[in-house]
């Protein structure tokens, strides 16, 4: 930004599948996720443009269709629109569905926020057969209306320029909007009105209406914001309100909520009047409508969508396999110029096996995200995503669940590669705090893309012929384990009546391609960052404690060596193939020595101390100590799992040892069998969420025991269900 | 049509499939009442049920298709108007 460029702050507001989130990556490019599922914007995201010696501060705010204080979205736009007094409010309203979306713009305008207003998706106005006037909304209105094709980025320029010629008259915006709500509710809104005056009750924040309407609204957050401010002014002011209360009641049978939007959509109707012509002849059969008799049919629908997630995982194996090995193959080079390159020592160490094999193992499995992450993308902005909501809706339900509960279970790794992090951010559209408690702690099950690695790993290495398959049933386990889980505390401790399920289906659309582009990048870059950042840190974090406390230097005497030998001569290590048969040969007595030390210098770190000291029990499930180390790292992020193992098994194959991938060492080792793959698979699908999503729980459910609730039942149960399989598996193989 | 105009109003999960149906009264408490408020479902609003199956309603209203879990569309009372109304 120049020093001298003005900088204009805008606000962009409106209902969710309007295409505001489209239109803000048309405007910034900015990388921010779009998706057809209400609610999928919770968070506030920021984008520049630069014009005309200007910089345009583009603020998306949450989708909301109305301004209470119902649901922490609307009081997230309505603070931001009141209180960061933005230059500018844009509006981006569905043209095709004027009416419904105007109902918030109207509220924008009672707010006396300067608005301008956007018709977007003017396509879909045309092809309804639709014609609007704009320049006559405009005039009723009272405020700029710019047409646009979010998606086609048309109007794009026209709304830059509508904005940078507004900021120099925003004095033109002062008063807000007043709208008659009626014989029984106007007197009432004139006396209370007159109070607030006389007061200056909260008149430097809102407009005098706008704080009467939020009083008959029992606008919760205002009339404790007006207790705070003066007790007396706000019990006269509820007084009123009680008594109109009252009178509706009575005489309309009806709260005075039901009123203020019944003369909201009447006004709306006289704004539209003659704005909004259709064209009678053209009765055309919506797209949607037909796709929708197949794609939510009773029978065909449910089958559809496990094809479709089926699919999902297929094509992601199909045409992820050929750059994962790519990269696998990049990163054990890597490894191998710099153990030879680089001197012995800790150094060297350090880098080879607590740097590019950490990161390196995480780093693999990018290109798989990627297909994982644009195929998500797709079904959220074709408009799939809400049918597969509205068809699991029944399911949800009898599981004590929520129909809404889809989307935090998808973002987690419903379908696999999400994270638990902005899924369990997601359930902040569940209104019901019992629903959303449910969803918040059992959407960790799911199969995130921190845990995918581990499971494409083993997958890989016992079950290569049905790599898909395994994915599959891992997810499915997922979902199975969600569901009964949750059914369990809907039953005990988090017992409580279902809330209701409503939920907007938006048209089917072709998801632009920018978007599809934009939202793959978004996903995977945050797990680029992670495993650059705190992946990175702990994997260096936990390669010190596998190489701390080192054995003492040289301390071995010839007893002890000779002890080491006859240790590796009983297990038989130099029978392995790849050994001569001539063990004088002093190289090769050095090399064994080495592996065999590397071993029990592991054994005697920090981390090693641990792993050995859980084994006792951990062994029930099949897991040594080496397998333990990776899951205590786990808590810190399932990243780590991966990354550890490679460490560990980096570290004991010593420095001189072929630079080979980790599944080739699992493969190799005779310890691992398919009964313990099984066993940690369902292990680290189950036990206890990240540290990240463990704050995320604590933040969503308002309470820290819920998080630690979360980190106990969670591995305890996982650990109990692994053992089961461990040990029934023994009985058979 | 008087006849059926007349007739009481009723939930609107009673409605089978095709129907059209305009909102008589909200019978919802605060918070579910602001909710339908907000979706335009308010008193007076014609909605077309356009799939009443065993899961949630599938209703078309005000250029929008909306779908409604059961229990909440109990809360809904409309009567049975005319198309042509």
């Amino acid at each position: 930004m120049k020093q001298t460029d003005q900088k204009i702050t805008i606000a962009l507001t409106g209902n969710p599948n309007s295409g505001k989130t489209t239109l803000f990556n048309t405007l910034t490019g900015s990388r921010q996720h779009v998706g057809n599922y209400p609610g999928i914007t919770v968070e506030k995201k920021e984008g520049l443009v630069e014009s005309a010696g200007y910089v345009l501060h583009f603020v998306d705010l949450p989708g909301t269709y109305s301004l209470t204080a119902y649901s922490q979205e609307e009081l997230v736009a309505r603070n931001f629109m009141v209180r960061e007094n933005p230059d500018l409010v844009v509006d981006v309203v569905n043209a095709a569905s004027l009416e419904r979306n105007l109902y918030l713009a109207v509220q924008i305008l009672e707010l006396g926020a300067p608005l301008v207003l956007v018709l977007n998706m003017m396509d879909e106005v045309r092809k309804k057969g639709m014609t609007l006037d704009t320049g006559l909304l405009e005039q009723r209105m009272g405020c700029r209306v710019v047409e646009t094709v979010a998606r086609q980025g048309k109007g794009k320029k026209e709304l830059i320029d509508t904005i940078i010629s507004l900021n120099s008259r925003k004095e033109d915006f002062k008063s807000p909007l007043e709208i008659s709500y009626g014989p029984d509710l106007d007197p009432a809104l004139k006396e209370m009105e007159d109070i607030i005056r006389e007061n200056a009750f909260l008149t430097d924040i809102y407009p005098a209406r706008w704080v009467a309407l939020k009083y008959l609204e029992s606008d919760e957050e205002i009339i404790s914001e007006g207790r705070r401010k003066s007790p007396d002014t706000s019990t006269r002011l509820e007084d009123v309100t009680n008594k109109v209360a009252d009178h509706c009641l009575k005489t309309l049978k009806t709260y005075p909520e039901a009123v203020i939007a019944d003369y909201r959509y009447g006004f709306i109707s006289s704004l539209l009047k003659d704005v909004v012509t259709r064209d009678q002849q053209r009765q055309r059969i919506e797209m949607s409508d037909q796709l929708d008799k197949f794609l939510t049919h009773r029978l065909l629908g449910p089958l559809f969508m496990i094809f479709v997630l089926y699919m999902v995982y297929s094509l992601t194996f199909l045409v992820g396999d050929i750059p994962l090995s790519l990269i696998e193959d990049f990163f054990g080079w890597m490894g191998e110029v710099v153990r030879r390159t680089m001197p012995d020592g800790l150094l060297q160490s350090l880098v080879a096996s607590g740097i590019i094999d950490g990161v390196g193992a995480v780093l693999s499995f990018v290109p798989l995200l990627m297909i994982i992450f644009f195929c998500i993308a797709f079904l959220e902005d074709s408009g799939y995503m809400a049918r597969v909501a509205y068809m699991l809706d029944r399911v949800f339900r009898y599981f004590g669940l929520h129909g809404c509960s889809i989307m935090p279970f998808i973002v987690s790794g419903g379908i696999a590669g999400g994270c638990a992090v902005p899924g369990i951010m997601a359930a902040r559209t569940l209104r019901s705090p019992k629903e959303k408690l449910a969803t918040v702690l059992t959407a960790p099950f799911m199969t995130c893309g921190a845990k995918l690695p581990i499971f494409l790993l083993l997958a890989g290495v016992f079950f290569p012929a049905n790599q898909a398959l395994a994915l599959f049933l891992i997810t499915l386990l997922a979902w199975a384990s969600a569901l009964l889980v949750s059914k369990l505390l809907r039953a005990t401790i988090i017992r409580g009546a279902a809330t209701p399920f409503v939920m907007e289906l938006p048209p089917y659309r072709l998801p632009t391609l920018q978007g599809l582009l934009i939202h793959t990048w978004e996903r995977t870059w945050q797990y680029i960052k992670k495993a650059g950042t705190i992946i990175l840190a702990i994997s260096i974090l936990i390669w010190a404690a596998m190489t701390f406390p080192q054995l003492p230097d040289n301390g071995f005497s010839d007893e002890e060596i000779q002890g080491v030998i006859a240790e590796r001569d009983f297990r038989g290590l130099n029978t392995a193939p790849g050994f001569p048969a001539n063990t004088d040969d002093i190289t090769l007595e050095e090399e064994q020595i080495e592996l065999v030390l590397a071993e029990r210098q592991l054994a005697h770190s920090y981390a090693g101390r641990m792993g050995t000291f859980l084994e006792p029990v951990t062994s029930w499930a099949g897991f040594d100590w080496r397998i333990n180390i990776s899951l205590v790292g786990g808590f810190a992020a399932k990243e780590v799992i991966i990354s550890t193992l490679g460490t560990a098994y980096s570290l004991e194959a010593g420095e001189e040892d072929d630079p080979t991938s980790l599944s080739d060492h699992i493969r190799q080792d005779p310890d691992w069998d398919t009964k313990r793959a099984v066993s940690l698979i369902i292990f680290v699908l189950l036990y206890a969420p990240c540290f990240v999503a463990v704050v995320a729980i604590a933040r969503e459910s308002g309470a820290w025991r819920w998080a630690v609730f979360a980190m106990v039942f969670n591995t305890v149960f996982a650990f109990g269900f692994s053992t089961a399989v461990y040990q029934t598996l023994k009985l058979f193989i | 049509m008087i006849i059926k105009q007349e007739t009481e109003s009723k939930p609107i999960d009673q409605f089978p499939d095709g129907s059209t149906v305009r909102i008589i009264h909200l019978n919802a408490g605060k918070g579910a009442l602001s909710k339908l408020c907000a979706l335009g479902l308010v008193p007076g609003t014609i909605v077309r049920v356009f799939i009443n199956g065993k899961g949630p309603l599938k209703l078309r209203f005000r250029d929008t298709d909306l779908v409604i879990g059961r229990k909440f569309a109990e809360k809904i009372l409309v009567r049975l108007v005319d198309d042509n109304d």
